[in-house]
């Protein structure tokens, strides 16, 4: 038992400061925490192992995908393999996105063992780049409907969903290095990754994906050392008393930044991408996110004095219905990405109303509206029938209509006579905190405003070989394809509701605020 | 937050080497649920979990090493400690 600790002990006393260079230069972005010098890296991970255990898990992978594709599975359920066009495409950006952090981390932030894992986590957030880029060629090649699987690298940082991956993502790239560990590794891969990388490969191997249950299970493979790198740098910043408000404060930051960014994509994943449904997207939440991590990880951190987050009671809250709102915006806006998505059919409908009671009377008429547009001869558009359209919130990006289109905690608040769009408190909170860091963000509005929903498309480029069609549908029927002047004909033009005339709700002294929103 | 007792999870890929894994965990901890998805198979216990390399190797009949093995640990919950001959899980 002993070698491999001391061989490990023997290979970190191998660290030296330069001489050549004083910290300041060595470690460009200074951080506000405190970090001794000491750290674990409770894997001992060197960097032979390393790569005899990657490549042994390539080797393995692509042992897989070779096979698949010469033996086609009996055909792969359409609503999965549509969705993975969506999924795979914004999870290849922020994979490569979570390499850079690595990189950024290895080079600021100093004790030893925390460095080197992170530079392993770097070259497996490239990894997980390439395997997905892998999935989505594979899936290009063998798939039915090739459009969109084509253009993916691209769409994962165009379409109008990226923005909100983006905005965490960038979040995390240009705040304090090692509060970034605690974005990526303490929520993105201790709590958040579970959800999709282990539970929903049951989905992918029941809607005839083995291809995506290996990515993922692969993937999550890497995830187990980064949540290891993540605890070691929380402890050793716990180890200190000085850091433990500041740690607070970023646990505070995070679990809501993490929980809109990518928790409540993960959930609307889990409901509505998978056809044969199991567990539904809160159960999933309950159990990888709310017993695991927060029963069982997150609870240990309450004897150095470590608080529930500040906004636990808004992700609580937010988990009834936030996947059924996001499913609202990314099918309302259904042009503006490149797949091809039906309506739940009746049993469908049937199993939302079981898991979420009530389902039906906040979301039914959504989607029997969406039904109804399906078809580009009736001349109707969704978001014509929606009516006014939300705007969106400068922190996470995401449209004002959480935790329910009908009953949104969004707001309007007019800060030194500007407005500025909230979808909650606690994306006003972050936004105060650090106000330079979001105030800057370019949306939806500040692209298209005023636009004809057609032009929209057009230059987004979402348009099949034909120079017409658009790649996305609203249906999986594809005899008859809307075009763009199928869209044209709509005469849909995007509003921002920031020209409406607001309806003060509230007077703070030195803010207005108002809540007029759908 | 819901009041749950502290407890360890491993989540492994699918195959030959998890099966072998699940089979001597549950023989060995008595206390451990095992779980067969169709991707995966979890094992969770109260408290502790401890992999014994040499015990896997000999339920499959061939040479193995905490290497391979971390190759299909796909997730964990608890503290992990990753040695020589063995990976422990510890609830605390």
């Amino acid at each position: 038992m002993a070698v491999l600790a001391k061989s490990y002990d023997r290979v970190k006393a191998m660290d030296w400061e330069p001489s050549y260079i004083t910290p300041e230069e060595k470690f460009t972005e200074p951080t506000r925490f405190h970090l001794g010098k000491k750290a674990i890296d409770p894997f001992r991970t060197f960097v032979r192992e390393y790569f005899q255990m990657e490549r042994e898990k390539d080797s393995r992978h692509f042992a897989m995908l070779e096979a698949a594709s010469r033996f086609q599975s009996s055909s792969p359920e359409p609503r999965w393999m549509e969705a993975m066009k969506f999924m795979l495409s914004n999870m290849a950006a922020v994979e490569y996105g979570a390499g850079r952090q690595m990189g950024r981390m290895a080079r600021v932030v100093a004790p030893t063992e925390l460095r080197q894992g992170y530079m392993m986590q770097a070259l497996d957030e490239m990894r997980h780049t390439q395997l997905e880029m892998s999935a989505l060629r594979h899936h290009m090649r063998t798939w039915e409907d090739p459009a969109g699987y084509d253009i993916a690298l691209y769409g994962g940082h165009t379409n109008l969903g990226s923005g909100a991956f983006r905005s965490f993502l960038e979040d995390s790239l240009t705040c304090d290095p090692v509060e970034s560990s605690i974005a990526i590794q303490i929520f993105g891969e201790t709590a958040d990754t579970n959800l999709m990388f282990v539970g929903m490969t049951t989905s992918a191997t029941l809607g005839g994906d083995p291809v995506v249950a290996s990515t993922l299970l692969t993937i999550q493979s890497d995830e187990s050392r980064h949540m290891a790198n993540g605890y070691a740098t929380l402890m050793t910043l716990l180890n200190d008393d000085r850091n433990i408000p500041l740690v607070q404060d970023a646990l505070d930051k995070w679990s809501w930044r993490m929980h809109m960014g990518f928790e409540v994509p993960e959930m609307l994943a889990a409901d509505y991408f998978v056809k044969h449904k199991t567990e539904s997207g809160k159960e999933m939440y309950q159990r990888w996110i709310l017993e695991d991590f927060y029963g069982n990880f997150y609870r240990k951190l309450e004897k150095y004095g470590i608080k529930q987050p500040r906004f636990m009671d808004q992700i609580v809250r937010n988990i009834d219905w936030a996947s059924h709102s996001a499913a609202v915006y990314l099918f309302g806006a259904w042009p503006e990405f490149y797949h091809r998505y039906d309506a739940p059919d009746e049993r469908e409908m049937e199993w939302f109303e079981k898991k979420y009671p009530g389902w039906y009377s906040h979301f039914g008429k959504f989607w029997e509206s969406y039904k109804r547009c399906d078809d580009p001869a009736s001349g109707s558009f969704i978001l014509k029938e929606l009516g006014r359209l939300p705007g969106f919130c400068q922190v996470c990006q995401f449209p004002w209509i959480f935790p329910r289109p009908d009953a949104s905690a969004g707001r309007r608040v007019l800060k030194n006579g500007k407005w500025v769009g909230f979808c909650s408190s606690a994306c006003e909170w972050i936004y105060n905190r650090e106000p330079d860091h979001y105030r800057g963000f370019k949306g939806f509005y500040d692209w298209c405003d005023g636009w004809e929903f057609s032009d929209v498309v057009r230059d987004l480029g979402y348009i099949r070989p034909d120079g017409k069609t658009l790649v996305a549908q609203p249906t999986l029927d594809m005899k008859r394809m809307w075009t763009v002047d199928d869209l044209k004909a709509c005469d849909y033009i995007v509003r921002s509701p920031m020209h409406d005339e607001p309806v003060i709700t509230g007077d703070r002294g030195d803010e207005l605020v108002s809540q007029d929103l759908l | 937050m819901k009041e749950l007792q502290p407890k360890v999870a491993l989540r492994l890929m699918a195959g030959q080497e998890a099966n072998a894994v699940a089979t001597v965990l549950a023989a060995s901890h008595p206390s451990a649920t095992v779980e067969y998805y169709p991707a995966y198979i979890s094992v969770e216990a109260p408290g502790q979990l401890r992999v014994q390399i040499s015990q896997i190797g000999e339920a499959l009949g061939s040479d193995y090493d905490v290497t391979r093995f971390l190759v299909i640990l796909s997730s964990y919950v608890g503290t992990i400690n990753v040695y020589d001959d063995s990976v422990v899980l510890t609830a605390a």
